[in-house]
């Protein structure tokens, strides 16, 4: 287990009668590209909100680089950049003029890192352009470069393809990815968009309804979105064996309770169904099964879940 | 802390709004200022009394609504436009405390205003006098009643912006802060028209900043009435950012 970058402990929140969030445990560890999924309004920038000290738990508490105090959060939070719910710049400045902004708030010495900032999201030849001119896509790589400045350690990233046409999307996608790949950057990173978080997360949480339903590695997710047939017969070891000898097959799995997940020869279904009468087997249950990753989700929060 | 200093004199640097205001508060004071000294305006002042010919113009400074309204745009472009604008959630989440992110934006806020209350007209008397011999100045000892005036009006005006500063943390929008520092701008003119109030408002008025600012250029004042000036601009001022401190940590940043 690696080390524990963000962790919200029985996080719950509440307006008046309505719970935005209700003991969510969520960890994010270091290294992880941890993709958050949920409807819109199902909590995930409201538990943003909160990291980033933008608003108050009722209960509960983050744990963010180790420290739960709130002087220890608050000096956590100068190794967290962000963007939460839209990039926030000052229309009137230039891009280079929004970064000096941020530079002096985060107390970074010389002027290196806004060339390199705006460099790394292509954006150094805006010149004299002011953010007000930009278009959606500038803004949100401007709030990138802003949230990039002075090498953060975690990257919170609230929707961040809001807005972006397809090549904007592929770009910030591979942005996302070489910047865990070559700084070793954490990024939390938010979305409704499941596809759009399959091509980058190396983890998942799934919010649904202020709930945290469930938290999976990438290879978890697929191993569950694997297709495969599901077999029941009365007698599962007989049956591995005649998978084994007769089918030549290995890539199988015997669950506790009897049922075999068949991943290969998925589309002759014929020839293993003969092979498991053949030897005498009754079969109790044979079907296709297997989800791709949006009726996972689909499943996941109850048949709720679209764009 | 040094940092939010930095950053918010960065961002004044930057303020339209400001540079604009700047324009026109000098505009205004040196139109007012050569109407007054070639003798197209004729009007009595604390200034005339004083021996302070010169300063007439400053009159102007005593008037509620017309540093109200410029002071409260300012504020209103300064301080309520990053909620407005969202930039204020970039501030928060940088890893600064609260108090300490008010207080700066305060201090900035305060500098902006003396420059536009205070420095802006003394340069232009100063520098009417010096490159257009504008002004006379009967008596040049009653300078240390200017000083002290001056002083206390500074005290008082740090109060005020204090109080803007509330109003647009509790606004978030330029629009609401003027509007809002406009009503009580014009509460106050009506109130000192109508003077002596009736009963406990007569009283509040008194002890209020709003009386104290107009009351700073009072000609004799005893020992007395400039420490009850003191003691009720820098409570005043006090109590105000202590609430602005506790409504700015209490807040849920959009």
């Amino acid at each position: 287990m690696g080390q524990t970058v963000l962790a919200t402990i029985d996080l719950t929140k509440k307006y008046k009668e309505q719970t935005a969030l209700e003991h969510v445990n969520l960890v994010v560890e270091k290294g992880d590209i941890y993709g958050f999924i949920g409807q819109n309004g199902a909590g995930k920038s409201t538990l943003l909100r909160i990291v980033t000290a933008m608003a108050r738990p009722t209960s509960g508490s983050v744990r963010l680089f180790g420290e739960s105090s709130e002087a220890g959060l608050i000096e956590a939070r100068k190794r967290v950049g962000a963007i939460i719910e839209s990039p926030a710049l000052y229309p009137d400045m230039t891009a280079r003029d929004n970064l000096e902004v941020h530079r002096l708030l985060r107390g970074i010495p010389g002027k290196a890192c806004i060339s390199k900032a705006l460099a790394l999201v292509g954006l150094q030849d805006t010149g004299k352009k002011k953010a007000k001119n930009f278009s959606l896509g500038m803004k949100q790589r401007l709030g990138l470069a802003i949230a990039l400045l002075g090498d953060p350690e975690l990257l919170i990233l609230d929707e961040p393809t809001n807005g972006l046409d397809p090549g904007g999307i592929v770009e910030l996608r591979e942005l996302v990815k070489e910047l865990n790949r070559e700084l070793e950057l954490t990024i939390l990173i938010s979305s409704h968009i499941l596809s759009e978080l399959h091509q980058m997360a190396t983890k998942y949480g799934i919010i649904h309804e202020g709930r945290l339903l469930e938290q999976m590695t990438h290879e978890q997710l697929n191993e569950k979105c694997k297709q495969h047939l599901r077999i029941r017969v009365d007698d599962p070891s007989k049956a591995a064996t005649v998978l084994e000898m007769e089918l030549g097959t290995q890539d199988y799995e015997v669950l506790q309770d009897g049922t075999i997940k068949l991943y290969s020869l998925y589309h002759d279904v014929r020839r293993v169904s003969m092979a498991l009468t053949s030897s005498g087997l009754v079969i109790e249950y044979f079907a296709p099964d297997g989800d791709d990753l949006e009726s996972y989700f689909t499943k996941r929060v109850g048949g709720g879940f679209h764009d | 802390m040094i940092n939010l200093l930095r950053m918010e004199l960065f961002k004044l640097g930057k303020n339209r709004m400001f540079w604009t205001l700047m324009i026109i508060v000098t505009v205004v004071f040196a139109l007012l200022h050569v109407l007054i000294t070639i003798g197209w305006w004729k009007m009595d002042n604390m200034f005339m009394g004083a021996g302070l010919e010169m300063f007439s113009s400053l009159a102007l400074a005593t008037a509620p609504f017309y540093f109200m309204l410029f002071l409260c745009t300012f504020a209103g472009f300064f301080v309520a436009n990053d909620f407005t604008i969202g930039v204020a959630k970039n501030i928060v989440m940088s890893g600064n405390r609260r108090s300490h992110i008010f207080l700066a934006k305060f201090i900035v806020l305060a500098l902006g205003s003396m420059v536009l209350a205070g420095v802006c007209p003394f340069i232009v008397i100063i520098g009417g006098k010096v490159l257009f011999g504008f002004g006379e100045m009967t008596d040049p000892s009653a300078l240390g009643y200017l000083a002290r005036a001056v002083g206390l009006f500074l005290i008082h005006m740090l109060a005020l912006v204090a109080l803007l500063m509330l109003i647009a943390v509790l606004a978030e929008d330029s629009g609401k802060t003027i509007i809002i520092s406009i009503v009580i701008a014009l509460f106050i003119s009506v109130a000192e028209v109508l003077r002596p109030l009736p009963g406990v408002l007569e009283a509040m008025y008194r002890y209020s900043i709003f009386h104290h600012l107009i009351d700073s250029f009072r000609i004799r004042m005893t020992y007395a009435d400039v420490i009850q000036s003191l003691l009720v601009g820098f409570s005043s001022l006090l109590i105000l950012v202590f609430f602005g401190i506790l409504v700015f940590k209490r807040k849920e940043i959009k």
